[in-house]
């Protein structure tokens, strides 16, 4: 399989919205207006300089509409550009911007706009008198219906079947605290980070006695579902020049599959799709040791012991060592190998279909050297990592570079 | 600051047919804004629900189901060709596209991993905690994913011996048979 591009791409605008668990005042279309208007202002573009459009819109029972990305396109009048919609679960950020790579990359377009959104909290459990019951039964829908969905497992639960095979093959690793010290770190990112729908100062002890989820996850341990939008323009390389001050360059992009059915699994103590994804992308970036070739990354951690099972699968440690680097302090703001400056899913919010789209702005943000508090020194090359699909069954990883 | 609805009871009646949802609940999710507490520009909301009724088919893989509801037996697929004995079953070789052949289990297994859902989705609220596992099947080269319903669920550990118990009344799903532990 070739891996080589046939031309240079770069991200010249950025936009996104806050990251908050309802934007009750603001639609799906609304959000992702505000998204695009930011991106198209800061690669100072207007919409007509855009050749084709990207739409990463995950969950069609939180948008309360079968192919929302139909009507996205009409709200943003970017009628009559062509438009293609990516759905990968937790990975419809990253694979959104893979494919926008691929329109740019293959001279489809020159300038093609990626926008991802997701408004979850309209989903309403009248039982409870609240969100979240309803929001996970939107996502099991992706579980497979034949069998996997009657065992009322949720994302929560089956990254915990990674984790508890990982904790069985590797010794009790990571451990109940190296997973409470991601959740303290994320979090605490997240007070830096002004999009950020949870920023706490927390102790390892706090999370240790959040409530259980789904073992060994406690509550402190997950993500919250958040609406938000995210969007990235990406150009050719003589366009990127003329425009951006300063360009940064997609010189990696990797995709990698499991089987979406549980039961098909080779090896549940790994992310065999996060493997594949990140060897390929370091391949095309010409990435021989990441430990020492990356400056900063962004993982998904849906689930902190998500994010350590991801440090090994990226081959930012090795196997079964990943809870040493938060112990060690290495993935931590001011460590050798920051990750998730953003606060992560964890910190950040997961707002599905922007996620990737909003681990990717950070990266571009910390390499343009954009922030104050949690600006990471001399980062020159950076990691994104999306990752979902039923059961974390796809990935993608992209690396993204400062000038060249 | 806004509007009274004019039709309040009348609203709340047809929504109530409309969803299921009772007027004590309508009520409390709605009444402030139809009893006109909130400005003309407030975000408005509704009640409203997506779902489709299905006759569904379980095509090729219809005699697993079978077997599970009329006979309570597990049955897997083995390819011909590669010889891979698949659980959940395929109607086809998903590996080298080989037919296969029906084969029956003998319906134990041991854990390979598991969770404890302490928290589930709105149609799972009621039953945890409960227990979700990976159960690798004698016979099988694969693992199916399903309940464990044991006394006391903190027990469960890895490489738990297992067994298939089918439910009284079997309906053709996955949930006809779930696992107990096996001594």
């Amino acid at each position: 399989m070739s891996e080589k591009p046939m031309r240079k791409v770069a991200i010249v605008g950025v936009g996104i919205t806050n990251f908050r668990p309802r934007h009750s005042d603001k639609s799906e279309y609304e959000l992702g207006f505000w998204a695009v208007k930011e991106a198209l202002a800061d690669a100072r573009l207007k919409k007509d300089d855009i050749d084709s459009c990207v739409y990463g819109l995950y969950n069609d029972f939180f948008a309360r509409q079968y192919q929302p990305d139909l009507f996205m396109h009409d709200y943003l009048g970017m009628v009559p550009k062509p438009v293609t919609s990516v759905r990968s679960g937790g990975a419809t950020g990253g694979n959104s911007i893979r494919v926008g790579f691929i329109e740019v990359a293959s001279g489809m377009a020159d300038v093609c706009l990626v926008l991802g959104a997701e408004k979850c909290n309209d989903c309403f459990n009248y039982e409870t008198g609240t969100t979240t019951p309803e929001v996970l039964k939107a996502i099991s829908y992706t579980a497979d219906q034949t069998f996997d969905f009657g065992t009322g497992r949720t994302a929560a639960g089956v990254f915990a079947l990674n984790v508890v095979a990982h904790q069985t093959k590797f010794k009790g690793q990571p451990t109940e605290k190296q997973m409470a010290m991601v959740s303290v770190k994320n979090h605490f990112n997240a007070t830096l980070n002004p999009i950020a729908q949870s920023p706490m100062k927390i102790t390892v002890d706090d999370v240790m006695k959040s409530r259980m989820i789904a073992t060994p996850f406690k509550m402190l341990d997950n993500c919250l579902y958040s609406e938000g939008a995210a969007c990235v323009i990406l150009a050719e390389e003589n366009k990127a020049r003329e425009i951006a001050r300063t360009p940064i360059w997609i010189t990696g992009v990797g995709m990698g599959t499991d089987w979406g059915l549980v039961g098909f699994r080779k090896k549940m103590y790994e992310f065999e799709s996060s493997v594949r994804a990140a060897d390929a992308a370091y391949r095309m970036a010409g990435i021989k040791n990441p430990r020492k070739e990356i400056d900063i990354a962004e993982l998904h951690d849906a689930f902190t012991g998500t994010e350590i099972l991801n440090y090994e699968d990226c081959r930012l440690c090795p196997p079964g060592k990943g809870g040493r680097l938060v112990e060690d302090g290495v993935v931590m703001l001011d460590g050798d190998l920051p990750v998730n400056a953003s606060g992560g899913l964890i910190g950040c919010g997961h707002a599905v279909g922007a996620t990737g789209i909003m681990q990717t702005i950070e990266i571009v943000k910390q390499l343009r050297g954009e922030f104050g508090k949690r600006q990471v020194k001399n980062a020159k090359r950076g990691l994104v990592q999306s990752m979902g699909g039923t059961s974390n069954a796809w990935t993608v990883c992209l690396i993204l570079e400062r000038g060249k | 600051m806004g509007k009274p609805h004019p039709k309040k009871q009348d609203w709340i009646n047809y929504n109530s047919k409309k969803w299921n949802l009772s007027p004590e609940i309508l009520e409390k999710e709605f009444g402030a804004d139809l009893d006109g507490k909130e400005s003309i520009n407030d975000p408005l909301q509704i009640p409203y629900h997506m779902g489709i009724n299905y006759k569904y088919s379980y095509a090729g893989l219809s005699r697993f189901f079978r077997e599970l509801r009329d006979n309570a037996k597990l049955f897997a697929t083995k390819c011909r060709k590669c010889g891979f004995t698949s659980t959940p079953p395929r109607p086809f070789c998903s590996h080298c596209y080989g037919d296969i052949d029906w084969v029956e289990l003998p319906g134990t297994g041991a854990i390979a991993t598991f969770t404890i859902q302490h928290f589930s989705s709105s149609e799972f609220t009621s039953k945890v905690p409960f227990l979700v596992a990976l159960i690798k099947l004698d016979g099988s080269d694969g693992f199916i994913l399903n309940n464990v319903e044991m006394e006391d669920v903190t027990k469960a550990h890895v490489g738990m011996r297992v067994k298939a118990k089918f439910r009284d009344l079997r309906l053709g799903m996955i949930t006809d048979f779930y696992f107990v532990p096996e001594k």
